[in-house]
């Protein structure tokens, strides 16, 4: 049994370097982009149960063999046949492959991509992140200096925080936004 | 929402609250068995615990406080350059066209180049059809050449100017506000101070497509630019032959545009006839379309740019149509 502390520090060490290719292999075998997050979730959680009993000693190879047995037996739950399906299932190898380069970031990618994350925010999001994150004001202070209320404090950190994490895992920091009460309804359930 | 966005939510709600300074025992034990509830919160905590802490770095950005305003105005120029049916009248048909970024009011430096190093000679890198390509820049900006593309760089210790001969590239320019980055591309000129887009060239017509940043479009054949307009993320400037452009906001499009870098075409309700022109990019065995009316068929869908038999089983299969070799080619019939 792996305890919790090891299991994180492998999941953040040698998993979550992974996630942009492991998100470009989703996107490239999956056709429906709005899903790529659940299955990505999924596999992290798959991961992570399995990773409890032991660390594998290739851990890009049991990712994206992970992977490609969820998206599998997600097609198959899938009433449309995916069309591109024919084709990539196969690729895992070269998925793994091409994940080496992901996991040398320099601190100028890394830069990079905090400055393409910090820039993507909305503005007002983006000042609450700068108050964190530069001036080091707690969420009190950065509410007093904004002259607004501590909720939305709170609510625009969680959409930084969400948003950043994203782009610093090399996405594209694009949060959806709409509370839960105004989505629209989901097609098919 | 999907349920890993609620749970993605919910984990960031818990960071907030464990930063925000009012983090008790009790506070400590709840989080600790919301974590225990399942693996897939663990995931989401971990994960974003981490990249946020990751995100630290844009302490070393060092943005100015002052930047909104001047983000303002140019948001302002994109809104009022939204819909901008037509510039440059019949005459203007090698209109150039300049396309300029301001990148917000953040800095960054990258490592000055090794002034003691040779100036590389001037470059042709190609890709022929079917193969794609990444090549580096020196000041560490990157281009991806897709399909049948030919990029010529300009000679000179740090060339930040380059031509897209033919076909369609992504460039990540890396921001300098000293030096703007040029692509030529046939009668047009684009210039970037740093930021992600992808530039097509059809011949003549040019198509502009911003995945970050913002670009500034011009008329550059007038003097002043009082046809400056300013495209953002999401946006599409399309110009045409004849010197007309538009700029339209259009994010479905641009992703679709990038669908290349993941290896796929997306299509959304195209016409047959474009659909097929977009495959014939990728391959020596081009797709003919034997009859008009097939033409015009509206068509949808991601499919792997190396996989045309998918796209021609799905003409048969779902839409009834006859495919068949013929010769170098293969023949979509009604």
């Amino acid at each position: 049994m792996v305890d919790d502390a090891q299991l994180q520090r492998w999941f953040c060490d040698e998993v979550l370097p992974l996630e942009a290719s492991l998100t470009r292999y989703l996107r490239r075998n999956w056709r429906s982009s709005e899903q790529i997050m659940d299955i990505r979730q999924d596999i992290y959680e798959a991961a992570l149960t399995g990773g409890r009993q032991e660390l594998p000693a290739n851990t890009a190879g049991y990712v994206f063999t992970i992977a490609r047995n969820i998206l599998v037996n997600r097609s198959r739950r899938e009433r449309i046949v995916q069309f591109e399906q024919y084709a990539d299932m196969e690729s895992v190898e070269q998925a793994v492959d091409l994940s080496a380069t992901d996991r040398h970031l320099d601190a100028r990618d890394a830069l990079r991509r905090a400055q393409d994350g910090i820039e993507r925010l909305p503005p007002r999001c983006r000042e609450v992140v700068r108050l964190r994150k530069i001036e080091g004001l707690s969420t009190r202070e950065a509410a007093a200096r904004m002259g607004v209320g501590i909720d939305t404090i709170e609510r625009q950190l969680v959409l930084g925080i969400r948003a950043m994490a994203d782009a610093m895992l090399g996405g594209s920091g694009k949060i959806r936004r709409e509370a839960p009460s105004h989505r629209p309804k989901v097609r098919g359930q | 929402m999907s349920q890993a966005a609620e749970i993605e939510e919910a984990a960031a709600r818990w960071i907030v609250r464990q930063e925000g300074g009012d983090w008790s025992p009790e506070d400590d034990a709840a989080l600790a068995a919301w974590l225990d509830e399942r693996m897939a919160h663990k995931a989401a905590f971990w994960r974003l615990r981490h990249g946020w802490a990751e995100a630290d770095r844009v302490a070393a950005l060092g943005f100015q406080p002052g930047e909104p305003r001047v983000r303002r105005s140019w948001r302002h120029w994109a809104r009022s350059g939204r819909t901008w049916p037509r510039v440059g009248a019949a005459g203007a048909i090698a209109a150039a066209l300049a396309l300029t970024v301001g990148i917000t009011g953040l800095t960054l430096r990258t490592s000055p180049d090794d002034p003691t190093q040779a100036a590389p000679a001037p470059a042709l890198v190609q890709t022929p059809v079917g193969i794609q390509r990444t090549i580096a820049l020196r000041d560490g900006s990157k281009i991806e050449l897709n399909t049948a593309t030919a990029v010529r760089t300009a000679a000179g210790p740090n060339p930040r100017e380059v031509w897209l001969e033919k076909g369609e590239a992504y460039f990540d320019i890396v921001h300098r506000p000293d030096a703007p980055f040029v692509v030529h591309a046939g009668p047009r000129t684009v210039t970037v101070l740093g930021t992600r887009f992808i530039v097509r060239r059809d011949d003549e017509k040019v198509t502009v497509a911003v995945l970050s940043g913002r670009v500034r479009v011009e008329d550059a054949s007038k003097a002043t630019s009082a046809r400056a307009t300013v495209i953002g993320q999401g946006d599409i400037a399309l110009a045409q032959s004849n010197g007309a452009l538009l700029a339209l906001a259009a994010p479905g499009r641009v992703d679709a545009m990038a669908g290349w870098r993941d290896g796929v075409l997306v299509f959304n309700n195209q016409r047959l006839e474009d659909a097929v022109a977009d495959f014939n990019r990728y391959t020596k065995r081009p797709i003919r379309i034997a009859d008009p009316a097939v033409a015009n068929i509206r068509i949808g869908g991601t499919f792997q740019i190396d996989n045309s038999a998918g796209f021609l089983d799905l003409l048969h299969t779902a839409y009834g149509l006859q495919v068949r070799p013929e010769g170098d080619s293969i023949v979509v019939a009604p």
